[in-house]
């Protein structure tokens, strides 16, 4: 379950970055501007997710970030969120736009709370700044406490060696144990292309 | 239509290097050359890693060159970038391929509870109530082992005692009555 504390630590960030961004640069774009009083609209923020350790989980980019008052959902526009995984491995996750929920609701998972990427998802691993696996779905789930995507609608991961196809999915990102599911329109579908002496 | 049947009943716990029926399938198995490396597979269920192995489940279809599986359960074992096993459960699991026989083209089909193909060391075992059946002969046992390099077939009983039955059909004798009729 996430913490009051990782609340708290997260709308701290975030005001941080309206006050740094919203107030800081005006004039950048309109979506800059307070568009009423209970509606608030910034453009170029970074947003930082700290765990209870003090450790960064994620940082998302996105070009413009709004929040209405009195909700406590915060809706992104073209989000880039960047995993930096322990073992040395990054994943960048871009979508043209995503939801995160601040208080319990349907996308959070066992109290935990996820990011929603809405549209065409693209997730790609990188080690050593070198590509490995890249992943294209629509409307992931991506939590950062067990560093995980899912889907409901189909997708399709490549790798140098494979390319995964199927109806839902999950995958862990740290251990990158995949399970595939099939739905009544997409069959799970397997491509291997590995090389035998 | 073959009306010629040569059956016969080898002993149990025999095991039978079948050099001579080995001679049938002069193979230039599908899976041998790298062109036909890919592995095709459709399911209902994967659990597995990227690069890793992986369990499949569901009606699952295999494709690898010439060789055809289908299953409830396939687990994929890998070396690295190389494939080394595909263990194949199923009530009964199916296997089909094409061999190659002096420039024809034969198709042997085969069931088992378990089909295991040895990707690395070039052999396929059916385990099971095994069954292996190609134009003009049949084989049943517990075990049949398919050596793909050197085309040989064994096969042997296992703990049940079922004895291993080879059923022979004489083509020669087939072919003149298809013509025939």
């Amino acid at each position: 379950m996430v913490s009051q504390y990782l609340r708290i630590l997260t709308g701290c960030v975030f005001l941080v970055l309206v006050a740094a961004c919203g107030w800081g640069d005006k004039t950048a774009s309109p979506s800059d501007e307070f568009t009423d009083e209970s509606r608030i609209g910034i453009s170029g923020a970074t947003l930082q997710e700290y765990d209870e350790d003090g450790t960064l989980m994620f940082q998302a980019v996105a070009s413009s970030i709004t929040q209405t008052q009195n909700s406590d959902r915060i809706d992104f526009e073209n989000i880039e969120i960047d995993v930096a995984l322990e073992d040395g491995t990054r994943w960048a996750l871009e979508a043209p736009s995503g939801v995160i929920e601040m208080k319990e609701s349907e996308d959070w998972k066992d109290g935990q709370r996820q990011v929603r990427l809405a549209g065409a998802v693209t997730a790609t691993s990188f080690e050593h700044e070198e590509q490995v696996f890249q992943l294209q779905g629509r409307d992931l789930l991506y939590n950062p406490e067990s560093q995980s995507l899912s889907s409901q609608s189909p997708v399709t991961i490549a790798t140098n060696s494979a390319t995964f196809s199927a109806g839902r999915f999950e995958f862990d990102l740290e251990t990158q144990e995949l399970h595939l599911s099939a739905t009544d329109t997409n069959r799970v579908q397997i491509v291997y292309s590995a090389t035998n002496p | 239509m073959y009306r010629s049947f040569i059956p016969l009943r080898i002993p149990s716990s025999f095991r039978f290097a079948a050099h001579v029926l080995g001679a049938l399938f002069i193979v230039q198995f599908g899976i041998a050359s790298e062109q036909q490396n890919e592995l095709r597979i459709t399911a209902d269920d994967f659990h597995g890693t990227l690069d890793g192995g992986a369990v499949i489940s569901g009606n699952v279809s295999l494709q690898h060159g010439e060789l055809e599986l289908a299953a409830d359960e396939v687990r994929i074992v890998m070396d690295g970038n190389s494939f080394k096993e595909l263990q194949a459960k199923g009530e009964p699991a199916q296997c089909r391929f094409e061999i190659l026989e002096e420039g024809n083209n034969r198709t042997v089909v085969a069931q088992a509870t378990t089909i295991n193909v040895q990707l690395d060391n070039r052999w396929i075992e059916f385990k099971g109530n095994a069954r292996v059946e190609s134009d003009d002969i049949t084989i049943e046992g517990d075990v049949i082992r398919f050596d793909i390099d050197k085309k040989e077939l064994e096969a042997e009983s296992g703990d049940s005692g079922k004895q291993i039955e080879i059923l022979m059909r004489d083509l020669d004798t087939a072919t003149t009555e298809e013509s025939a009729e």
